[in-house]
């Protein structure tokens, strides 16, 4: 008798969980929620990404731990006034002799370390750099009404800070995600064009 | 004779090649607010999820803001991305980043009523003897749950200083300043969006 009844709950709990007889179905979400660490404050957040996704937003971030003071941008202060303990340029010295040799002709080698000089320097004339097609757009394209605009001007200090938010006119209601990021594809399309 | 004439060549080789050649800066910003932003922008109890463009953490300039200085390289999307999730996360009580292209089940699954989305439009650097202009703009857009757009803005951050490249960190400090401007803005803009209820409108 109780060599049977082992064997009916043995056979029972082998059909399947108990509370699998509901008919209640429970879809699993396609994405991931999880919590990340601000690669500079350590202040926690929420983050949502697909379960695929492996990418990491900060990836070979380097931790900086200075919050800047713009004290230091006063003219009046000199180098060195206010601590900096933050990311200070690693003044690469790109030869001056690269284009002088390639003036004489002297190495075609040497071109290639002489050409991003001259590059740079056609680039800029423009005034733009990497964005710079953009530039003439965001000017062509502003318009509406000026939402919120902060121009900060510190009482004794010798700099200016300012930021202006402008709201774009047109009706965006029409919008979606998607469209914008058709918006993104037509443009990459036509500036590789 | 021979020698006067290499070094008249080099002469001319070296002032039409300016001094701006000397030098490479490569600009990384230390990437996190100041103090002022912590007094001038208060937290709203508001839950809000930010989806960034995928190409703004890789995004660079080369734009060296003048013909005479000397080569820049910013690093934007290094620097940009940090700050502004710190931002988003002092602005709003319940801060959620989406990594990857949100969808309205996703918004609505989570209870999310403004999803961000934020992408660079141009980057401006104006350097010259006296000292640096630079600035950042983006183009915002706020959808609502159900992917609808709500608004549509575009915000400049700009720091002006002088001096700026005789300062040890001057042009990484006036860089940060720029893109802090600009987060700042973008929070405040979304603030009173949602103080307002300018967006109430549109919400489901």
């Amino acid at each position: 008798m109780k060599k049977s009844l082992v064997w009916g709950l043995a056979m029972i709990l082998a059909a399947g969980p108990i509370f699998a007889g509901e008919s209640e179905v429970l879809q699993e979400a396609p994405e991931k929620v999880f919590v990340r660490e601000h690669p500079q404050t350590g202040k926690s957040f929420v983050s949502l990404r697909k379960k695929d996704n492996t990418k990491d937003p900060f990836k070979g971030f380097v931790k900086r731990e200075i919050r800047p003071d713009y004290e230091m941008l006063d003219a009046k202060t000199k180098s060195g006034d206010i601590p900096y303990d933050g990311p200070v340029s690693d003044r690469k010295k790109v030869y001056v002799f690269a284009a002088t040799m390639m003036t004489l002709g002297v190495a075609g080698g040497i071109a290639t370390v002489a050409m991003p000089v001259g590059a740079a320097a056609a680039g800029t004339s423009g005034g733009t750099g990497l964005l710079g097609v953009e530039a003439a757009t965001v000017v062509a394209a502003t318009a509406g009404t000026v939402a919120v605009q902060t121009h900060i001007r510190p009482g004794e200090e010798n700099y200016i800070h300012d930021a202006t938010t402008t709201a774009v006119a047109g009706n965006p209601q029409n919008l979606s995600l998607r469209d914008v990021l058709r918006d993104i594809d037509v443009q990459e399309k036509n500036s590789s064009l | 004779m021979k020698m006067s004439h290499a070094l008249r060549v080099m002469i001319l080789a070296f002032v039409c090649s300016g001094c701006a050649t000397l030098f490479g800066w490569d600009i990384h910003a230390p990437a996190v607010l100041s103090q002022r932003f912590y007094e001038r922008v208060q937290p709203a109890p508001q839950r809000i999820a930010l989806y960034l463009d995928p190409s703004l953490p890789e995004l660079i300039s080369k734009n060296k803001g003048g013909r005479f200085a000397d080569p820049q390289t910013y690093h934007i999307g290094e620097a940009y991305v940090p700050i502004l999730i710190e931002g988003f996360q002092r602005g709003f009580g319940e801060f959620i980043l989406i990594e990857d292209e949100p969808t309205q089940e996703m918004l609505v699954r989570y209870a999310i009523p403004y999803l961000i989305y934020i992408r660079p439009k141009a980057f401006e650097n104006d350097v010259t003897m006296k000292g640096q202009t630079v600035s950042f703009e983006t183009e915002t857009l706020a959808f609502d749950t159900h992917l609808a757009l709500l608004d549509r803005f575009r915000t400049s951050g700009k720091s002006d200083s002088k001096k700026v490249f005789a300062k040890r960190g001057g042009p990484q400090v006036n860089f940060n300043a720029a893109l802090e401007n600009n987060t700042e803005s973008i929070v405040l803009y979304i603030q009173d969006a949602i103080r307002t209820q300018r967006w109430a409108g549109s919400k489901p």
